[in-house]
């Protein structure tokens, strides 16, 4: 159980939780956001300043703590009662920046398929006995403990994740904190309350706004998740779904991050030991088909992530009859007006939507349309350059390898050629001196997608903010987030309008990587989903 | 600039290579004039050195990604006074569909210098020997592709080495495979040696389609070559050096001595042969060894203003005296290191594939 201590450092640490909730503007009702909005620049200054000491202090004390130590992780987690298993052997990936190997359980169709009955059969049985408000209060138990520095498990993940992804250290954390910060006790029963009208339909028949009388809820009988690498910590949203609706969860961790997984599991194991036979992680080469048709097809509901094309292929393994909730391809994008381009904090919160988890994220913006003049935008585009700078000073850049740092410095050098050569009125402003810490396209005209991230970014001038649905229109498919910073009914106007068209999340500039457990993702209910239902009179 | 007298220094570096002093001497002098006579890649220079004109080490000559053939017609020519156009191969990572290839216009004093530079590196590099062979080209006569740099230069190439019948032995529908296996079949007769040049996914597929229908062909003569370029692009399986140089050396009876892989790039007038058949020393490694005109560095990916360290993967910077009338500091979009005697290539950049749910620029192309 995490230690209750009262002291000044704990103190701080739950204003500064406050504070971020007001800054990320989870739960705040429309009626306080004016209010919400003073307190939040008032204490602007002080909370970042602390957040950046922080992290900075954490990273080196992780640092300091881990130097010179090789580490062993075993990715995979067997559920209690299941016979021992042959030893961990080594995963066929390594770590980017080295000093880390991971091990795992050797995958086959016999193992996956016994697993997943031994979930469904033990695993549906324990968690149905816990009290969804037991359940609830694990969670954010667990989150509170993944907030914690002095919690073990956190520095290792962070060292681990740090090492095999080359994220920075200081990236993993805020990754960490953004994730858990929004996975607390209010946010899961807020989201059982609005989503299912009851929680407690969970664990009886219970009164409940749906259905034509009282009735119960159940949650897969078995969740089968593939995990991607691309934010770290994300497999906990989908272990923290399940057991918000009493589903077992057997989770394939990714080959470019297997680590957090496992240790997260263990963290909930460790706060209540009746889960374990519910909980499994497990690694195999992505794209095994034989391996991954075991896992999908065992499963009543299969929440995965990854690009359309591994999507596609997962696609065919999983039955006709099961739930899927599929997360693909995204496309953000950011949409400024001529006031909004007079905010001071602009160029600072598009710098920080651009480089959160390294532009890595679907949440991550693509390009900020500003409704200016070219030679406006690239003003604007030398300060968000200079905000890329200060902020790598609190979150710096991970680390690529070097096939990955010549794509980028060759996308740069293509944008500059077709500035200088080509016919579109094109800008490029880029870091100063030879690094290419960070480097911005400014074009006007037709609206051309730039693959980005790592700290590229891309302002596209219009004349109006009328230009942007028709700009985004071709791909609407993948919209999916927008920061969007407008005064008055054109706002709301062109917000229902790209809603329209696919948008599944229209904030403001500086939010776009912040979304709460609660958000509507890809559009959909994230636990209501899940939940199958039986009237009872 | 007195461009005749430019012209005659250049061609007396490709016949009788100087000291790098004198290379660098000659590469400034064609630079500063590139700057005058292209106004846009002047625009380009700007952008990496605050006076390019005053640039006074050949190193420094700030290199032009050869993504800018795709948007201009760099030359030093007036559009009227350009003699031929080149296509450059459309491969170079190129993810916007709607951009076509890129053109490499050359003058006559262009096309002059680049007959130089072609005839004097294939005698030192795949004619070391000073064998007159019978040269069969996998690919269709300069006359039906007049935009293709390589059959211009393999006719070059066979009026200097090859014998009366040296053939082109395809036609734009593909290869005449009929045709090629006669010539081959009267050259072994004959006790001529043959030259075998093509494209790597015309070898592929060359033999590809001889194993599917069962055939093989007799062992060249003794000395024969065979000279591949130009990768796969797409157009058959691909092979790494070492599996594409054991398929067809074996197919052919050609030794691995005899089998030499080129580098070329229609935005250079120089092609740059691996030294198979130039360096015999008993120690050799495999590697591209540029011509005394061409410097070839390999540059540091986070800092293109300094050299990679031996061993470590860099972008690929060409400096070539042959490209007369065309910018001569080129970066290109090839990986590689350096070796002791040259370098070696890996791959070509090419962007990875976003991972998870982050948009990828494929999917959206598709899309739209």
């Amino acid at each position: 159980m995490p230690s209750t201590r009262y002291s000044p450092a704990h103190f701080s640490r739950s204003v500064d939780l406050t504070l971020h909730r007001l800054r990320v503007g989870h739960g705040i009702p429309d009626s306080a956001a004016p209010i919400a909005r003073i307190i939040e620049r008032v204490t602007a200054d002080s909370f970042q300043q602390r957040e950046r000491d922080r992290m900075r202090e954490e990273a080196a004390a992780v640092q300091q703590r881990y130097s010179n130590q090789a580490l062993e992780l075993c990715v995979s987690r067997i559920p209690a009662g299941m016979p021992k298993q042959a030893s961990a052997e080594p995963i066929a990936a390594t770590a980017l920046l080295g000093g880390v190997a991971c091990r795992g359980v050797p995958c086959s169709p016999a193992l996956l398929s016994q697993m997943a009955t031994h979930l469904r059969d033990h695993g549906v049985a324990a968690l149905r006995r816990l009290p969804i408000a037991r359940l609830l209060t694990i969670l954010d138990q667990a989150s509170l403990l993944w907030l914690d520095p002095s919690y073990e498990k956190r520095s290792l993940a962070i060292e681990a994740i740090h090492r095999w992804t080359g994220f920075s250290r200081e990236m993993v954390i805020h990754s960490i904190d953004l994730e858990m910060r929004s996975s607390r006790r209010l946010d899961l029963w807020r989201t059982l309350w609005t989503e299912l009208g009851n929680p407690r339909v969970l664990d009886g028949r219970a009164w409940c706004p749906s259905g034509e009388s009282p009735c119960l809820a159940f949650g897969p009988s078995l969740i089968g998740a593939v995990f991607s690498s691309n934010i770290p910590a994300l497999p906990h949203l989908t272990y923290m779904r399940g057991l918000a609706v009493k589903s077992p969860v057997l989770g394939k961790v990714a080959s470019n991050e297997p680590i957090f997984a496992a240790q997260y599991i263990d963290t909930l194991i460790e706060l209540c030991p009746e889960l374990a036979p519910a909980l499994a992680a497990l690694w195999f080469p992505g794209g095994s088909q034989e391996l991954e048709s075991a896992l999908l097809s065992q499963a009543d509901c299969v929440i995965a992530y990854g690009s359309d094309s591994a999507l596609q292929g997962l696609s065919r393994a999983i039955p006709p009859e099961s739930r899927r909730l599929l997360h693909g391809h995204r496309m953000g994008f950011g949409a400024v007006d001529h006031r909004g381009l007079q905010d001071p904090e602009l160029a600072k919160q598009m710098a920080y939507d651009f480089a959160v988890f390294d532009g890595q994220a679907c949440l991550a913006p693509v390009v900020y349309f500003v409704e200016t003049e070219l030679s406006g935008a690239e003003a604007l585009a030398q300060a968000v350059g200079r905000e890329l700078q200060a902020l790598a000073t609190w979150l710096p850049a991970r680390t690529m390898r070097p096939e990955d740092r010549a794509a980028r410095e060759h996308k740069v050098q293509q944008w500059e050629v077709q500035a200088v050569f080509g016919s579109e009125a094109l800008r490029v402003v880029r870091a100063p001196g030879r690094a290419l810490h960070w480097a911005g396209l400014v074009s006007e005209g037709e609206y051309i997608p730039q693959q980005l991230g790592d700290r590229l970014f891309h302002i596209h001038c219009i004349r109006s903010l009328d230009d942007v649905v028709p700009h985004v229109r071709p791909f609407s498919r993948y919209l999916q987030n927008v920061a969007l910073s407008a005064t008055g009914p054109a706002r709301e106007q062109l917000a229902v309008r790209l809603a329209g068209l696919g948008v599944s999340r229209v904030n403001r500039p500086g939010r776009m990587a912040t979304p709460s457990m609660m958000w509507h993702h890809d559009g959909r209910l994230c636990i209501a989903e899940l939940v199958r239902w039986a009237d009872i009179a | 600039m007195d461009t005749t007298r430019l012209k005659t220094d250049v061609c007396g570096f490709l016949e009788h290579p100087g000291d790098d002093v004198r290379f660098g001497e000659l590469a400034l002098r064609m630079f500063r004039w590139h700057l005058d006579a292209m106004p846009k890649y002047r625009a380009f220079c700007l952008r990496r050195a605050a006076d390019p004109s005053r640039i006074d080490d050949w190193r420094k000559i700030p290199p032009l990604p050869v993504e800018a053939f795709r948007y201009a017609e760099l030359s030093c020519s007036t559009p009227a006074a350009i003699a031929q156009r080149f296509s450059t191969s459309g491969t170079s990572g190129q993810k916007d569909p709607r951009r076509g290839r890129g053109v490499a216009a050359f003058d006559r004093a262009a096309l002059d210098v680049m007959d130089v530079a072609i005839r004097v590196n294939a005698a030192r590099h795949l004619f070391p020997d000073q064998l007159k062979c019978r040269i069969f080209v996998l690919a269709p006569r300069p006359e039906d592709v007049p935009h293709m740099i390589m059959a211009h230069g393999m006719r070059h190439l066979m009026s200097v080495f090859g014998d009366a019948q040296s053939a082109f032995v395809a036609s734009k529908d593909g290869l005449d495979v009929e045709r090629l296996l006669e010539g081959l079949a009267s050259a072994t007769s004959d006790g001529v040696p043959v030259c075998l040049i093509g494209a790597s996914f015309a070898f592929v597929n060359l033999l590809d389609g001889l194993a599917a229908s069962g055939r093989t062909v007799a062992a060249l003569p003794k000395h024969s070559r065979i000279m591949d370029a130009g990768g796969y692009k797409n157009r058959s399986r691909e092979l790494t050096p070492e599996v594409f140089r054991e398929l067809v050396g074996r197919a052919f009876g050609v030794p691995d001595s005899h089998l030499v892989n080129l580098l070329g790039m229609t935005e250079l007038a120089s092609q740059i042969y691996d030294n198979a058949l130039s360096d015999t020393g008993s120690d050799r490694v495999r590697c591209k060894t540029p011509p005394a005109w061409v410097r070839t560095r390999v540059v540091s990916i986070d800092d293109q203003t300094v050299d990679a360290k031996p061993g470590e993967l860099g972008f690929l910077v060409h400096y070539d005296l042959a490209n007369f009338s065309r910018p001569l500091a080129l970066i290109s979009d090839d990986l590689g290191y350096v070796v002791a005697g040259g370098f070696n290539i890996t791959s070509r950049v090419k962007s990875s594939e976003p991972r998870g749910c982050s948009v990828s620029l494929d999917e959206l192309w598709r899309q739209a």
